[in-house]
C-alpha cells in the first residue's frame, strides 16, 4: 500500500470509526462472577448518550423477574449509564439487556450475563 | 428504515451543500467575470427560493424520521419529547429555524447582504453529527468537521452553480459579459475547487487519525464495501475534474469561448452526477454499522 493510497483511504474513512457508539466497559462485566453484594449496574459507552432513550434491564434468569429499578442515571460526562437494583440480589445468574441512543441519534444495544455468587 | 434514512440524509446533506456552495460562488467566484454580487444573487433568486424550500421539506422529513427511529413510535407526545429534550432535537429545530430565516431572506431579496448566514448550516450538521458524540477534544472535532463540510459545499455547490452559470453563458447575448468571461470564472472556480479538495483531504485525514481507522472492515462488511464504492467514485470524480485544467483550459482561445463553455459544462455535469452519488453513499455510511 503506497502513501497516496493510504492518504486517500484515510480521507474517506472517518465515518467508519465515527459511526456508532459501543459499550466500553460494564460493571459487573460479561460472564463476571460477583462475590460482593452490588446495588447498581454501570455501563461505560464510547460516546455521549441520551438518557431518555437509553435503557438497562436486569433480569434474574431463574425467575425471569426484572431486578432493576427502571430509572437510568447518567454521569456528568454523559457517557456512562447506571441503574440501581430493586433490592439485594439472590445468588444466581443474571441477564443484562441494554440499549443506548447517542446524542447524534444512533443506536447501540447488547446483552450479557453475570453471576452473583456471594461468599458465605 | 435505514435505507430511507440513508437516502434522506444524503439528500439533505447534498442540498444544503449546494445552497451554501451556490452562495459562495455568487459572492466570490462569479465576480471574476465582472458581474456584481447583487446581480448574481438576483439572477438566481428563484433557484435559491426553490432550493431552500426543498431543503426545508427534506430536513423536516429527516427530522421526523430520526425522531420516530429514536422514539420507536409515531406517538406525538414521544416525538415532541425527542424534539424538546434531546441534543438531536434541539439542533434539528435550530436547523429548521435557520432554513426558514434563509428562505425569508431570499424572498425579501436580501441574499446579497445576508447570504453568510448560510455558513451556520454546516455547523448544524457538525453539532448533530458524530463529531459531537465523542468525549475527548470535542471542540477540535467540531472545527475539523465544520471545515470539512464547508469545503465540500464549496466544491459540490460550486460545481452545480458553475453548470448553471455556463448554461446561462451559452444562451446569453455575446455582449452581456466580457468575451473571456468563461475562462475567468472557470479559472477562479478551479482555484477554489483545488483549495477545497485539499481541505477535504487534510481535515478528513486529521479526523481519521484522531479516531483510528479500521481497514479490516473495508472488505468484510456491507459498510466497508460502501466505503470502497465511495472511494472509487471519488477517484473517478477527481479524474474527470482534472479534464478541465489539463485539457479544456489549455485549449481556450478567444474565438472558441462558446465551445470551451460547452465542453466544461459537459465535464462539470459528469462530475456533479458522481459527487451526488458520493453523497448518497455517504448518507448510507452514516446510518450503517461498521
Amino acid at each position: 500500500m503506497n502513501f497516496k493510497f493510504v492518504f486517500l483511504m484515510l480521507t474517506l474513512c472517518p465515518a467508519i470509526t465515527l459511526a456508532h457508539i459501543d459499550l466500553v466497559t460494564a460493571s459487573p462485566g460479561k460472564d463476571e462472577v460477583v462475590v460482593k453484594p452490588i446495588q447498581t449496574i454501570r455501563l461505560k459507552l464510547s460516546g455521549k448518550v441520551e438518557p431518555k432513550f437509553s435503557k438497562i434491564e436486569v433480569i434474574e434468569v431463574a425467575s425471569k423477574n426484572r431486578m432493576d429499578s427502571g430509572e437510568i442515571v447518567i454521569d456528568e460526562k454523559q457517557d456512562a449509564l447506571s441503574i440501581s437494583l430493586k433490592g439485594p440480589l439472590k445468588a444466581g445468574k443474571y441477564h443484562v439487556k441494554w440499549k443506548a441512543t447517542s446524542i447524534d441519534a444512533h443506536k447501540a444495544h447488547g446483552e450479557y450475563d453475570f453471576t452473583f455468587a456471594p461468599k458465605e | 428504515m435505514n435505507t430511507i434514512l440513508g437516502i434522506v440524509h444524503g439528500l439533505d446533506y447534498l442540498l444544503c451543500s449546494w445552497l451554501l456552495g451556490m452562495f459562495i460562488f455568487h459572492a466570490g467566484i462569479a465576480s471574476a467575470a465582472g458581474e456584481t454580487v447583487s446581480s448574481c444573487f438576483n439572477r438566481s433568486r428563484k433557484l435559491s427560493v426553490v432550493l431552500t424550500s426543498t431543503i426545508f421539506l427534506v430536513s423536516l422529513i429527516w427530522f421526523i424520521l430520526v425522531a420516530v427511529e429514536m422514539a420507536e413510535s409515531w406517538n406525538s407526545s414521544v416525538l415532541f419529547s425527542v424534539a424538546t429534550s434531546t441534543h438531536f432535537g434541539h439542533i434539528g429545530l435550530c436547523k429548521i429555524g435557520l432554513i426558514l430565516v434563509i428562505l425569508t431572506i431570499a424572498l425579501i431579496k436580501k441574499l446579497s447582504q445576508f447570504w453568510w448566514i448560510t455558513l451556520i448550516l454546516p455547523l448544524c450538521f457538525s453539532l448533530s453529527g458524530h463529531a459531537s458524540t465523542v468525549q475527548t477534544g470535542t471542540a477540535i472535532n467540531l472545527i475539523l468537521d465544520y471545515i470539512h463540510l464547508v469545503a465540500v459545499s464549496i466544491w459540490t455547490g460550486g460545481l452545480m452553480t458553475l453548470l448553471f452559470w455556463l448554461k446561462t453563458r451559452l444562451h446569453s447575448t455575446p455582449n452581456s459579459l466580457p468575451a473571456n468571461a468563461s475562462i475567468l470564472v472557470v479559472t477562479r472556480f478551479s482555484h477554489f475547487a483545488m483549495a477545497s479538495t485539499a481541505l477535504i483531504g487534510v481535515t478528513g485525514l486529521a479526523m481519521a487519525l484522531r479516531y483510528g481507522v479500521d481497514f479490516a472492515s473495508l472488505v468484510s462488511t456491507e459498510y466497508g464495501k460502501l466505503v470502497l464504492t465511495k472511494f472509487g467514485l471519488f477517484i473517478l470524480t477527481l479524474s474527470v475534474a482534472s479534464i478541465n485544467p489539463f485539457i479544456h483550459m489549455k485549449r481556450w482561445r478567444p474565438d472558441r469561448e462558446m465551445e470551451f463553455a460547452r465542453n466544461v459544462a459537459r465535464t462539470v455535469l459528469v462530475e456533479l452526477v458522481m459527487v451526488s452519488c458520493i453523497f448518497i453513499v455517504a448518507g448510507f455510511l452514516t446510518r450503517l454499522s461498521p
